[in-house]
């Protein structure tokens, strides 16, 4: 095992760099994941390769080894942290700036400038200030000094814009229910495509490669299985123009 | 091995699948069933997902760089055949034995391989576009998808003695070469199981790398499945690394990238070509050179 383990070891090493450089890990962080992944596959004599029973390659069994260290190596890191379903909802963008703002409490500032630089995220400050609108308020709770709070502006909106919102949230919430119905209508494969694309926020191109399809055929089918749920959507009497209104004119 | 009768391997949206399975995904090594088993987890499954997707990716950037040190000749310099031929000569006797055996196909005594391949060189045309190993050049079987040319009784008669004779036994060589007589007659899935298990259990027999990957082409062919043809690529890569001399390893690996549409299929051509000893396989490969856009 010891010399199988010393064979794959370059292999190892480049799956780390790449699993590192893709998910922007800082230099130190990187080096942690590597001592990790390389103590993980020693430790026990070497008990994850002896695990290994020959049905895939090698080297493909590794990679998903190492990958799925790295999901532990983020939660050590990290805490085990999960984007809110809107967070998700609205796609990898809106899922990085709650993963600052909330997760790593950085100012709103801060958050946008960790986005253009370390993400190339090219949303302007005001797109991202709309899209951070949609998050839930999941800020840990503070305790004020009482003369501090005397001064506060009451932040309760007129009765007829509260009445408004509750509408509007009850319209979003039925929505992402219908579509979550319809979804499951759709076939396994399609129901992959669409949560790599739209959850994951995958490119087209990433995801043939992944499902080893065709890049155009795989256009046509994200846009067969849209309009499959859109029409689902229309026969439920919630047409684009609802749509777009709940989620462009919100709050 | 394939099925998922196993229930180590059972998938729902509950448990994670194996590595090992997500890697069999990830290697296109699961039947229809398998892989939809899989593909319903990862719907449901982010993590999954994400370890599916980075781990898809990784190879298929391995697979680029070992493409182009292939043919950049990194991997073995063609243009420097001599230099190798002079230090092959200069290898023991017993390690030039060892390189021989993983190049050839062992038969161990199995009847009916050498009717078979007389049978098929008889057929009209040979039963696969891609070229198996050691077997004589023929006519490109029909274009059309569905339209397989009817094999002849002495085909048959072959593929029959040698199922006769290695079913049961369990060695690579026997599902090896029932997967060849498999593939002769045109029962492609059956002909994958058994290669598959040959080359699980010998993978570093460039035969039934070049066998295996002909016969996932054809099947690519037929079904226009974008994942055979990747594999078909995948161990037809693997054999022309294996053994850079090989011409079947070149030919199939040049098929499988023309039907991804490879921007570099007609470079491998042309390496094939210059790799060729044979008359008719040379002229099929100008053929198909004189046809493709460089």
């Amino acid at each position: 095992m010891e010399r199988e383990f010393l064979v794959q070891l370059p292999f190892i090493e480049r799956a780390i760099a790449f699993i590192a450089r893709k998910h922007h890990l800082a230099e130190s962080d990187a080096e942690d994941f590597a001592s990790r992944v390389k103590i993980k596959l020693i430790e026990n004599e070497y008990a994850v390769l002896r695990t290994f029973e020959g049905r895939s390659t090698l080297q493909t069994f590794l990679t998903t080894v190492i990958r799925r260290e790295f999901v532990e190596y983020q939660r050590a890191r990290l805490g085990k942290w999960h984007p809110s379903a809107e967070a998700k909802r609205g796609g990898p963008v809106l899922v990085l700036l709650e993963q600052y703002l909330v997760r790593d409490s950085y100012s709103f500032e801060d958050a946008c400038e960790v986005l253009a630089t370390k993400h190339g995220v090219t949303l302007t400050r005001q797109e991202l200030e709309t899209l951070s609108c949609r998050l839930p308020i999941r800020y840990s709770r503070r305790f004020e000094p009482i003369d501090a709070v005397t001064d506060i502006v009451s932040s309760e909106v007129s009765p007829d814009v509260h009445v408004a919102n509750e509408e509007r949230e009850h319209l979003r919430a039925r929505v992402y229910a219908l579509l979550a119905s319809v979804r499951t209508e759709l076939p396994d494969l399609d129901r992959l495509i669409l949560a790599y694309r739209f959850e994951d926020g995958r490119t087209v191109a990433e995801i043939a490669i992944v499902l080893a399809v065709d890049q155009k055929g795989l256009y046509r089918r994200v846009t067969a299985s849209l309009r499959k749920l859109r029409g689902a959507l229309e026969s439920r009497g919630i047409d684009a123009s609802v749509v777009r209104d709940l989620f462009e004119g919100s709050d | 091995m394939l099925s998922m009768s196993d229930s180590r391997h059972l998938v729902t949206s509950d448990v994670h699948p194996s590595s090992e399975r997500l890697a069999e995904y990830v290697d296109h090594r699961l039947n229809t069933s398998s892989r939809g088993e899989v593909e319903h987890h990862l719907a449901v499954c982010e993590i999954c997902r994400a370890v599916v997707a980075d781990s898809a990716l990784f190879a298929n950037q391995e697979a680029g760089t070992n493409s182009a040190a292939w043919l950049s000749g990194r991997v073995l310099n063609f243009q420097r055949k001599p230099v190798f031929i002079a230090t092959a000569i200069g290898l023991s006797a017993a390690a030039v034995l060892v390189l021989a055996m993983r190049t050839i196909r062992p038969s161990d005594g199995i009847a009916g391989l050498k009717e078979l391949k007389n049978a098929v060189a008889a057929e009209r045309t040979r039963p696969l576009e891609g070229r198996l190993f050691g077997f004589p050049h023929g006519l490109r079987p029909a274009l059309t998808r569905g339209g397989r040319n009817q094999t002849s009784a002495d085909l048959r008669i072959a593929a029959a003695t040698v199922e006769r004779s290695a079913v049961g036994r369990e060695t690579p060589s026997a599902n090896a070469a029932l997967g060849v007589a498999y593939a002769a007659v045109g029962d492609l899935d059956d002909a994958i199981s058994r290669l598959e298990v040959a080359h699980q259990a010998d993978a570093s027999n460039v035969a039934y790398l070049i066998d295996l990957s002909a016969v996932y082409l054809e099947r690519g062919r037929l079904s226009d499945t974008i994942g055979d043809y990747e594999r078909a690529k995948t161990l037809a890569e693997r054999a022309a690394i294996a053994d850079p001399r090989s011409e079947e390893a070149c030919f199939n690996l040049a098929l499988a990238m023309e039907y991804l549409s490879t921007n570099r299929a007609a470079t491998v051509w042309l390496r094939c070509l210059s790799l060729e000893s044979d008359p008719a396989w040379a002229a099929e490969i100008q053929d198909r050179l004189s046809r493709k856009p460089r």
